[in-house]
């Protein structure tokens, strides 16, 4: 017999469980990626972006993450919705609501820590 | 406490006659030497972690033979070369073929049992991957005494071991053999992850379930998202060193650097892949010894949650020398420090446990391993932080600080805990427990054994002492730290022999061990015996067994779910993810020849190809994939057994298709698999681009061919695609056949085929070649992770069609279609997106 379709359920409280972290690894990916790849073209004399152009890319960048999980954090029960989760269970929901909330709450550490050092170091500049 | 059978039990006693000698007759363990053909998870696990011991005792005499080396300085027992292969062999060994598989051998053996599962839902699968292990394993590792063992180090970077630096097979053994392996660790993550999701017992919903099945979850995902990048990584540089594409040869625009990115994506989580399932037994143990349950059950999930996910954000601190700008290193050594705070909070919930019990928390061997490991991975967490902190990093870098900060880590946060699940399993896993006497013995011998080993080379490090160095200078005042170093290896080598001599003379493998000696609160303490539990529980708190008085005799007695066999086979229950309500009954295969000969073959297709004898190694490839093959066709049961009760009023069916079915989850899971290695493919090809540009069509290189080359490829796809669709609305109704579904998958297969022929095609008419730079070599690249899509789909393909023409495929028995059309949408998503980036990417920077 072919069974109906319960993914949804399963994959929607999985993305919402982990959706700061997600963010997270969207930011971590949205600074890295172009600052490297424009201070490596820099660095190689091919392009003249202005370092100062970077750092800010970066801050803004930051910026709008951190509003990203503070929205979630603020109103999780919107972003089940989007992702259709729902738990019958009633421990199941109030367990994955607050994991959700505390994954957030360290996502959200971890894309300020991140996005502070553009604050103080020059984005360009080799250790060596 | 009543002791009479209560009515609201789902299945009434006494059970009918012979269904106990029926249900040990189905479950029994093959006799004398057929024992290998087993499948069962009690069995080949105990197999798998029995070999992974013996990985950690043959590279631990490495350890000892270079520690003896190194005892005093101008030493000459071991030769240069010969103590390269050994640092190699020992760390690769000790990551590869002990750490991991080590406690992946865990949850096949203890997942099941927690779960009141009687096996994991693909046993040959498990089979299949552990034979290959051990197999692989030990071919590798026995390079080390013909003097073929790789040299480069564990992480093994190029240049180093490019074809001109490293001549000779030695680093292809590395390569294949521990490329081979990862597939094999792939292959119980998968198990693993369909196992912990779907095979729980009623009423064990997320918020119940055992913190190591938490920590098994996620150590499974985060094997499926970090080993495919060293997977790409190891058979990049292997096509590298045989056909000479130069992925990482900075003069024809690759890039050594791109391998440490790849390697330490992988390499970073691995660390945690390794640990946190560690956290995890300790979570187990912890209330037990404490009479108490665990402090902060929710604070540890999430702690593993986000340090498994966080993890995948550190690999660059592992390059901080390596010329990488200084703002990219702090976003790594920021995202370092953030991941400090989950391990914290997991150690807080212990100590709390321990303090919370109102009873005094009972010291045994295991309590004693589970204190050390804290005391030792403690340590080894503020040196981790001392070198995630940049300028730190540059004066240690490669020095003994750092060999001492990652056995802090790994012997701290996984071989102590290890030791402690002995102690503490093994009347799980055997008739009799180990001794707690010699116990001790060789918890002080480990423990001070190897603080004094290790806590001095901090010191030898800080005053300068290389990592790697096969000997060093007397004059230079590291004599006297290195001597202590040796001793307390030495010492550390006494407790595990002693270690050992307790194993020999009190683990007694089998069943009918003391029933839970440590009065412990979770379901693999239930009485239990080759079918596992006479019936599956139905859960109703984190430790039923405190909870639930009765719980053990009634599930003894048969009184709860599945008492019987009614399928007349193998089976267990499969629950719906998130709430654990029952779903269907699984049916499982018994024991067989197929996986251990699939093994041998893949693993001598492998190893013979290593050492370049081609022919046989093909036919031992064609044998491996006919023996999957054999396996496979003994799959997919169909739905002849209709419904069964399983007690309690609930009727459930023997056979499902579609999304709710195992089979379909693990396509799912293969598919992340699939994806990220696609994904990392992604990430070099941009990654070389930023590189060296200059190689890139169509300045560099000669141009992408004119557009009615991929789009014709796009426009196969697209047709087979539909075609698959097409042959899902037309399979036949039960019981018949229709010539129209062969026809429509063979042309579908032919489609893909072709499609791989178009881009080949195109490419090679303009000229290009896959030696000529970093841009071929990434372009050709690119239709070789097609090809090997496409390979699969072939055979997948007539194996489907065989199923036809037997009679094995229609519109009700269709896992086998439904699996080859998933897989077969996944590849021509993954093609078009190809197309998109190999002849846009060019035309949008050129
Ligand atoms: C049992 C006690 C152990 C001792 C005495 C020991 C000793 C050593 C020694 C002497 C080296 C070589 C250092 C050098 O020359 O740079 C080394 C390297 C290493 N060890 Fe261990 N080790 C032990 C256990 C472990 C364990 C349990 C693991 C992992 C789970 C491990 C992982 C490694 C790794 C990854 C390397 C680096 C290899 C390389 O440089 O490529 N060791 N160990
Ligand atoms: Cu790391």
């Amino acid at each position: 017999m072919k069974a109906g379709n319960d993914n949804g359920p399963i994959a929607g409280a999985i993305l919402f469980l982990l959706i700061g972290p997600i963010i997270w690894a969207a930011h971590l990916l949205l600074v890295y990626g172009p600052q490297s790849a424009l201070c490596a073209f820099r660095i190689a004399g091919r392009t003249q972006v202005d370092p100062w152009l970077i750092s800010m890319l970066v801050a803004g960048v930051t910026v709008i993450a951190m509003a990203a999980v503070m929205l979630t954090l603020w109103r999780p029960r919107r972003v089940a919705r989007i992702f259709r989760f729902d738990a019958a269970a009633n421990d199941n929901r109030s367990f994955i609501l607050s994991s959700m909330r505390w994954l957030g709450v360290l996502a959200l550490i971890g894309i300020a820590l991140a996005g502070a050092t553009t604050l103080i170091l020059d984005p360009c500049a080799q250790l060596r | 406490m009543e002791n009479q059978p209560r009515s609201d039990l789902p299945n009434k006693t006494p059970r009918p006659k012979g269904e106990l000698e029926e249900l040990k007759r189905i479950w029994a363990t093959p006799r004398g030497w057929r024992i290998v053909t087993t499948v069962n998870n009690t069995e080949i696990g105990l197999l798998y972690i029995g070999v992974a011991f013996l990985f950690f005792l043959m590279a631990g005499v490495l350890a000892l033979l270079m520690r003896t080396q190194l005892a005093t300085g101008n030493n000459d027992f071991i030769g240069q070369e010969l103590y390269n292969q050994m640092f190699t062999v020992h760390g690769t060994t000790m990551m590869f073929l002990f750490a991991v598989p080590a406690v992946e051998a865990l949850g096949v053996l203890l997942l099941p049992q927690m779960l009141a599962a009687r096996d994991l839902p693909f046993p040959r699968l498990s089979a299949f991957a552990i034979w290959a292990y051990v197999i692989g394993g030990l071919v590798f590792f026995s390079t080390i005494l013909y003097d073929l063992a790789p040299d480069g180090g564990w992480f093994m970077y190029p240049p180093l071991t490019l074809k001109e630096y490293s001549p000779g097979d030695n680093a292809d053994f590395w390569l294949l053999g521990i490329g081979f392996i990862e597939i094999s660790a792939i292959a119980g993550a998968i198990e693993i992850v369909v196992g912990a999701l779907r095979t729980r017992p009623p009423g064990m919903t997320l918020a119940k379930m055992p913190i190591f099945a938490w920590s098994m979850l996620i150590f499974a995902s985060m094997i499926m998202f970090a080993f495919p990048a060293v997977i790409l990584a190891t058979m990049m540089l292997e096509i590298e060193r045989s056909f000479g594409w130069p992925f990482f040869t900075a003069a024809k625009g690759g890039d050594s650097l791109l391998w440490q990115h790849l390697f330490w994506f992988f390499g970073h989580p691995e660390v945690y892949i390794i640990f946190l399932p560690a956290a995890g037994l300790v979570s187990m143990m912890v209330p037990t010894m404490a009479r108490t349950p665990l402090v902060g059950y929710r604070l540890i999930v999430i702690a593993l949650i986000a340090t498994g996910f966080f993890s995948f954000g550190l690999w660059v601190h592992h390059m901080f020398t390596t010329g990488i700008p200084a703002l990219s290193l702090a976003f790594f050594s920021a995202a370092s420090m953030a991941v400090a705070i989950p391990s914290g909070i997991q150690v807080f919930s212990w100590i709390a446990t321990i303090a919370a019990g109102r009873k005094k928390f009972r010291i045994t061997t295991a309590s004693l391993f589970i204190l050390g490991f804290l005391f030792i991975f403690t340590i080894g967490g503020l040196t981790g932080v001392m070198v995630a902190m940049v300028p730190f990093d540059f004066q240690v870098h490669d020095t003994y600080f750092v060999v001492a900060h990652f056995h802090y880590v790994l012997v701290g946060g996984m071989v102590f805990p290890l030791f402690a699940t002995f102690y503490y399993w093994a009347p799980q896993a055997g008739r009799s427990m180990l001794s707690e006497r010699l116990g001790r013995w060789v918890f002080w011998l480990m423990f001070s054994g190897f603080n004094i080993a290790f806590f001095p080379m901090h010191l030898t490090g800080l005053r300068g002492m290389p990592r790697r160095v096969w000997t060093y200078p007397s004059e230079l005042g590291w004599d006297t730290l290195n001597l202590i170093s040796t001793i307390g290896s030495y010492i550390l080598g006494a407790g595990v022999l002693l270690f050992v001599i307790d194993l020999v003379l009190h683990f007694r493998p089998g069943r009918g061990g003391p029933e839970n000696p440590w009065q412990a609160g979770t379901l693999e303490w239930l009485p239990n015996d080759v079918y596992s539990n006479r019936s599956i529980p139905l859960v109703t708190s984190r430790e039923p067994l405190w909870d639930q008085p009765n719980l053990a005799d009634d599930v003894k007695e048969g009184r709860y779910y599945l008492p019987n066999a009614p399928t007349g086979g193998r089976e267990t229950l499969v629950t719906s993810p998130i709430d654990a309500k029952p779903q269907y009954v699984i049916q499982m295969p018994t024991s067989g020849w197929s996986p251990l000969l699939a093994a041998i073959f893949t693993a001598a297709f492998f190893l013979l190809l290593t050492v370049k004898l081609v022919t046989i190694s093909i036919v031992c490839g064609i044998l491996a994939i006919a023996f999957c093959l054999i396996w496979a066709w003994a799959l997919d049961p169909g739905p002849s057994k209709g419904l069964v009760d399983i007690g309690g009023g609930i009727s459930l069916p023997t056979y499902v298709s579609g999304p709710s079915s195992h089979s379909w989850w693990a396509m799912i899971v293969l598919m992340f698999v699939a994806g990220s290695l696609y994904l990392s493919y992604v990430f070099s090809y941009l990654f070389l681009w930023t590189v060296s540009p200059d190689t890139w069509a169509p300045s560099g290189s000669p141009a992408p061919p004119d557009l009615g080359w991929p789009a014709a490829a796009a426009l196969l796809l697209l047709a087979g695609s539909a075609l698959i669709v097409l042959t899902e609305r037309m399979l036949p109704p039960a019981g018949t056949k229709r010539m129209a579904v062969p026809i429509a998958i063979f042309l579908a297969v032919a489609c893909l085929v072709g499609s791989l022929g178009v881009e080949l095609a195109g490419h090679w008419r303009t000229g290009l070649s896959p030696t000529a730079n970093a841009y071929g070599a990434m372009v050709y690249m690119g239709a070789a992770l097609f090809g090997q899509l496409a390979f699969t789909l072939v055979i997948f393909g007539g194996f489907t069609i065989a199923r036809h023409f037997a009679g094995k495929l229609d519109r009700e028995r269709r896992v086998t279609f439904d699996n080859m059309a998933l897989l077969y949408h996944y590849t021509v998503g993954q093609s078009l997106f190809g197309l998109a980036l190999v002849h846009g990417f060019p035309r949008l920077v050129g």
